[in-house]
């Protein structure tokens, strides 16, 4: 019984890491109706970003965390403008082709710079998990879920309660009409690029304290963030959040009850079933 | 349009340069050191990029470090003083690039292949330089049925998984003490952990140990929290792990986190234990951590002298894999001495001759291979890290501190 309390606990706190992650790639969609394969770089990126300012300003990866978003806005942005924008409106492989070609480009600049060598991040005071009686709560995904509630609901407002977000929906559902309402549609998409990126860094800076930073440390959730952005509904942000939590929990109680080595067959299960069921999603709006 | 065609210009313009720079790195070094004496070409296939980078391309450096040494020495005397060149090769961690990337050495010119630090990848590597009738040396690879398959061609000086696993059995038997009656086995998944896997589970009976449990999982995984979970709740006294660098850490990671108290942590050519970085990034919390491992000698001269020269070269510690690395190097020069050509035919000749009592490795007897071109004297030894530094302490030939069990 322990055991499966400490898996949910387990499973909900990774799950927040994979819901914010999957967000960025589902507001992307949503906005653009590009699938961005270079999310798992650039979490990665967000990693490197944020091992950097700890090593050089000597600060923790929370206190870097406003930085690293800035950044990582400021490279979505420029994405965006340089590579996709003049992709827009032209069939959909191509700028699918460019996101993967992007991811390549990332990982191997990554490597060039930084060599393939492992780096890690230590928070003084974090080496020992909070113990509720039998059950442990990892400190690092603690405050990583607490970051990824705070800035899940943070992007919801904008979404919903600024003109900003008023022009970002706007563009999302039509893209020719906002353009004639006077919303600048390229410069919207740089933004919302931009914001999904900050979704990719923030998710690489919270999972450094717990995780290797390699050239290709984002790569394993790259694919997984995609599922769950499918399983959630693309395009809908509620949707990556729940299916993110739903996934993370699903892995953990694999892991328990059926072996490491099932978790990730059960979550490939899981994405296959929904498109064969439902394709829009979980919380996606009927075909 | 006009801003299409200079994205596209760019793009390729980026690919360009990152493709000269990837490949670039290894023949400009070589190729400015030679004189004008012929040159015999070493394959060399590793993941230099993906999750392995880190320790494919330490293997690709001791690699070069040996060719730097021999070719300093003069080169191949028998064949005019040739020199040594790396061609390097990456497999991206995959099985079908590796091939591709043997062919291509191969159609290069490459006298002979080594790699691959991966089994998997190994194979269809060995299966390539089968069919094209060249020699191919394993580096880092501990599947066992790869050397099943009948090949003329193929050579392995380490340990196989056979090998660790018994050598386990064995040692353990030899040095448990009396408090250590239960363990857990966790390791990943892929061939190279569950090669191992099968053997000491099989054989846990014979050690006077009661095998609780067999945890499995994928080496790329996020979170090992649920496996630690099932670890917490077994409460063994022995755990037993086989895995890679980044597996591992994040298993002891988690196992610090909660504090999880085992009386004996034992890898089995553990990735991880084995690194110096897994030290430095834990400190005194994986004091007195165990881990059955190939090694080199440590109380031989000939591994000082490397060891340094390593760290001068590259900045970094040398690793364990890299030994293999480079002494593949010396013993692909010894049988290209021996053989006095590079020509193929001769070269498997002169290698199933080998015969070389001046080596590096932690092994009793020479390195010689039998048949299936394994190494008859590989062996594996019981290394334990002792005040933040790796310490052979079984068997005893090697040892060069005592063992510590318990508190």
């Amino acid at each position: 019984m322990n055991a499966f309390f400490q898996a949910s606990i387990d499973g909900i706190l990774m799950g927040g890491v994979y819901a914010l992650a999957a967000l960025g790639i589902s507001l992307i969609f949503g906005v653009m109706r590009i699938t961005n394969f270079a999310h798992g770089a650039l979490i990665t990126v967000g990693m490197y970003v944020t091992f950097e300012l700890c090593i050089l300003i000597g600060i923790t990866p929370y206190i870097a965390l406003p930085i690293v978003m800035i950044i990582m806005f400021i490279i979505g942005f420029l994405i965006q403008k340089i590579f996709l924008n003049p992709l827009m409106g032209v069939a959909g492989y191509n700028q699918l082709l460019l996101t993967q070609g992007l991811a390549i480009v990332i990982e191997n600049l990554i490597l060039v710079i930084f060599s393939a060598n492992y780096k890690s991040v230590t928070i003084p005071g974090f080496d020992s998990a909070i113990s509720l009686g039998a059950l442990t709560i990892n400190k690092p995904k603690l405050v990583a879920f607490i970051f990824v509630a705070a800035i899940s609901i943070g992007i919801y407002i904008l979404l919903e309660k600024t003109d900003l977000g008023r022009a970002i929906r706007a563009t999302s559902v039509q893209p020719e009409g906002a353009t004639l309402m006077g919303i600048e549609v390229p410069k919207i998409n740089q933004i919302a690029f931009g914001l999904g990126i900050i979704c990719a860094g923030v998710a690489g800076a919270l999972l450094t304290p717990t995780q290797y930073i390699y050239p290709t440390s984002g790569n394993s959730y790259s694919l997984k963030c995609f599922v769950i952005a499918v399983f959630g509904g693309l395009g809908n942000i509620w949707g990556a959040i729940v299916a993110g939590l739903i996934i993370g929990v699903v892995e953990s109680f694999s892991s328990l009850y059926m072996g490491g080595s099932w978790s990730e067959l059960v979550v490939y299960l899981i994405f296959i079933m929904t498109l064969i069921i439902k394709p829009t999603g979980l919380l996606g709006k009927k075909g | 349009m006009k801003k299409r065609r200079l994205l596209s210009i760019a793009m390729s313009g980026l690919l360009t340069i990152l493709a000269v720079t990837g490949c670039g790195s290894t023949n400009s070094s070589t190729a400015s050191a030679l004189g004008g004496g012929s040159v015999i070409k070493i394959g060399s296939v590793h993941p230099l990029t993906g999750s392995y980078a880190y320790e494919a391309q330490a293997i690709v450096n001791a690699q070069q470090l040996a060719i730097d040494e021999i070719n300093a020495a003069g080169g191949i005397a028998s064949m005019g003083g040739a020199k040594l060149e790396l061609e390097v090769g990456d497999s991206q961690a995959g099985a079908d690039t590796g091939a591709s990337e043997t062919e291509r050495l191969i159609s290069e010119g490459c006298s002979i292949i080594t790699g691959t630090f991966q089994s998997g990848v190994t194979l269809t590597c060995m299966q390539k330089a089968e069919q094209n009738q060249v020699p191919f040396l394993v580096t880092v690879s501990n599947n066992v049925a790869m050397f099943e398959n009948g090949f003329e061609y193929c050579f392995r000086i380490q340990p196989n998984a056979d090998v660790f696993a018994h050598d386990f059995i064995e040692y353990i038997t030899e040095i448990k003490t009396d408090d250590i009656k239960t363990a857990v086995l966790i390791h990943e998944d892929s061939l190279t952990g569950t090669d191992s896997g099968d053997i000491i589970a099989e054989n846990m009976g014979s050690t006077g140990i009661e095998l609780l449990d067999r945890i499995t999982y994928s080496a790329s995984t996020a979170t090992l929290s649920t496996e630690v979970t099932k670890i917490a709740d077994l409460k063994p006294d022995l755990l037993i792990t086989i895995g890679y660098f980044a597996d591992t850490s994040l298993l002891v990671k988690e196992l610090n986190e909660r504090g999880v108290e085992l009386k004996m942590v034992c890898g089995v050519a553990n990735g991880g234990i084995s690194d110096t970085k897994f030290i430095e990034d834990f400190g005194d919390t994986v004091e007195n951590y165990l881990d059955l491992n190939y090694r080199f000698n440590p109380n031989s001269e000939k591994t000082e002298e490397l060891l340094t020269s390593y760290k001068e070269k590259y900045g970094d510690d040398m690793s364990v894999h890299a030994v293999w690395g480079y002494e593949s190097i010396y013993v692909i020069a010894d049988a290209l001495e021996r053989a006095g050509s590079s020509d193929s035919e001769a070269l498997k000749k002169a290698l199933h001759e080998t015969n070389i009592e001046d080596h590096v490795l932690a092994q009793a007897g020479p390195i010689t291979f039998d048949e299936k071109g394994e190494n008859v004297n590989a062996a594996g030894v019981l290394v334990q890290i002792q005040n933040g530094k790796h310490v052979v302490v079984y068997p005893r030939e090697f040892a060069e501190a005592e063992l510590i069990v318990g508190e």
